[in-house]
């Protein structure tokens, strides 16, 4: 029987003059750490957005425990969604309420708890992350940062078995990479959770991930085990992998080089 | 042949716009005779917020519009009822005018561009910055969460509005006729109440509930009609505005038109 939660059957997306995915097939086992990485632009979100069920392909299919996500009542899907959770690149807060409503959400639509009980929940949440002292403030105060913060949060108060990670430590200061990086280790720790996350962080990827999937050219241009993808010899993925890495350090120098200019100007 | 086209091509808009709303009240109608989430409370304080915003913090602006048309509608018919001798008619002024039709379309004129737009703009912000995809990611259905209390809302707010509108009209009314024919408030009530049916008063709250789940589907279906940028929500919201009061008008004249004749 197989171990796999979810099947990826030849999904494309995007118009034939402006394909952004292209036939593109995976298994992603259960209770393992995918981690899917490429260029910038080349459709991670997109591809990731897909298999969680909140963009539908032009083509192709996508199950989840042997369910095709595409074809299943919406009402149903909102349902399977309740052990599902997505972590966005900047949160996706909504923005009208607090943090710890917004933190709270999930708990009040879904289930009948009594006020104390979510109190709990989401203080404890807050707590881990940092965020206590700003459960009142709205997203709109809040830095880049801790939007991602309370954006985990969020996904993780619903305690999901399935989670869906946008550059879950990408851009984020030595603190709060730290507290994320733990998370997603905890998380893949647990057998019974599988995580799969897009990002740019290699050195991550090499310490942590079990699986590894290589977007170039709108394909999947390599899936596998590990070490299998980091041992491999051909010419070409390794050419990729060291762009990567370059586009990596390149952007984390230009952000640096603002923020010392910055710095000097000010002195 | 040009001219073809491009009737043509807003044809098939124009048709492809109203076939996209039919299917999305379907997809209301669908989600309202469902299985609801065991949680209650995120829904209720959306309703809850909702009937505030459209219906409390409006009581004000309503009253004083409210005051204004019944003395302008009272001060027009004193202009012109002596003539006839029908000084007595006042009554049936307030009643045909006010209470059938000018409450009911005004305050749903109020009500699309207080709350209507910012519907529609708050809808479409949420599309624009992922919180709508956030929802459905939680596995909130933003019908539920984000229409549905936001259609009763209305509606109710919209039939309190009424009523409240009438009685401002009423008093706004009395005070230009107290002044005027020196008539005392029981004798322009009496003249009031004379006319007034309860069919009056029930086809006026029907309007009212008409008019407020019309204006809660335009607003948020154009709402969710903004796909990417910013700058399509100004544009969806000026569409809801017209949308909704062209639909306002057309209920309007079909209420009336089965129930007068």
């Amino acid at each position: 029987m197989s171990d796999n939660i979810i099947e990826v059957r030849n999904v494309s997306y995007g118009h034939s003059s402006n394909r952004v995915l292209d036939n593109i097939s995976m298994d992603i086992p259960k209770g393992k750490l995918v981690m899917i990485t490429g260029l910038s632009g080349c459709g991670k979100t997109t591809l990731l957005k897909i298999i969680a069920g909140l963009i539908e392909p032009d083509q192709g299919s996508v199950s989840i425990d042997g369910v095709d996500i595409f074809m299943v009542p919406r009402l149903k899907l909102f349902e399977m969604r309740r052990k599902m959770a997505f972590m966005f690149q900047d949160g996706a807060l909504l923005s009208n309420l607090s943090i710890f409503d917004n933190i709270a959400l999930p708990l009040r639509y879904h289930y009948n708890l009594p006020q104390d009980e979510i109190e709990k929940r989401v203080l404890s949440l807050l707590d881990s992350y940092g965020l206590k002292s700003l459960q009142s403030e709205l997203p709109g105060s809040l830095s880049m940062i801790q939007r991602k913060l309370a954006g985990v949060a969020r996904a993780l108060v619903m305690e999901p078995t399935m989670i869906f990670a946008d550059e879950p430590i990408g851009f984020m200061d030595v603190v709060a990479r730290e507290q994320l990086s733990n998370m997603l280790i905890q998380m893949r720790d647990d057998p019974e959770v599988t995580l799969i996350a897009v990002g740019h962080n290699i050195e991550f990827i090499k310490m942590y991930a079990d699986y590894i999937g290589i977007l170039h050219d709108q394909r999947l241009f390599a899936y596998g085990e590990k070490n299998e993808i980091l041992k491999s010899r051909d010419p070409v993925l390794q050419r990729i992998l060291s762009i990567i890495i370059d586009e990596t350090e390149m952007l984390a120098e230009s952000v640096l080089g603002v923020m010392r200019g910055d710095i000097n100007e000010q002195h | 042949m040009q001219f073809f086209e491009a009737f043509g091509a807003w044809f098939l808009r124009i048709l492809e716009n109203f076939l996209s709303f039919c299917a999305y009240n379907l997809l209301i109608a669908r989600t309202l005779l469902s299985k609801r989430p065991k949680g209650q409370r995120a829904s209720l304080r959306v309703l809850f917020k909702q009937v505030l915003f459209t219906g409390y913090d409006a009581l004000a602006v309503v009253a004083f519009i409210a005051l204004a048309i019944g003395a302008i509608a009272i001060i027009q018919s004193l202009n012109y009822l002596p003539l006839f001798g029908a000084e007595g008619f006042i009554g049936d002024v307030i009643v045909t005018v006010i209470i059938r039709e000018l409450g009911p379309i005004i305050t749903a004129f109020f009500v699309i561009g207080r709350s209507g737009t910012a519907i529609t703009t708050e809808i479409g912000n949420m599309v624009v910055h992922h919180e709508v995809e956030a929802l459905e990611s939680m596995g909130v259905d933003p019908v539920r969460y984000l229409v549905l209390p936001r259609l009763f809302g209305f509606a109710a707010a919209l039939v309190s509005l009424n009523v409240y509108f009438d009685i401002f009209a009423i008093l706004g009314g009395f005070l230009v006729a107290k002044f005027v024919v020196v008539t005392s408030l029981a004798n322009f009530l009496t003249q009031v109440l004379q006319t007034l049916l309860l069919s009056d008063v029930l086809i006026s709250l029907l309007k009212g509930m008409i008019f407020g789940t019309l204006i809660a589907l335009i607003s948020t279906f154009r709402g969710f009609s903004v796909k990417i940028s910013m700058t399509e929500v100004p544009q969806q919201t000026t569409k809801a505005v017209l949308n909704a009061i062209s639909a306002l008008f057309l209920a309007d004249g079909i209420v009336t038109v089965i129930y007068y004749f």
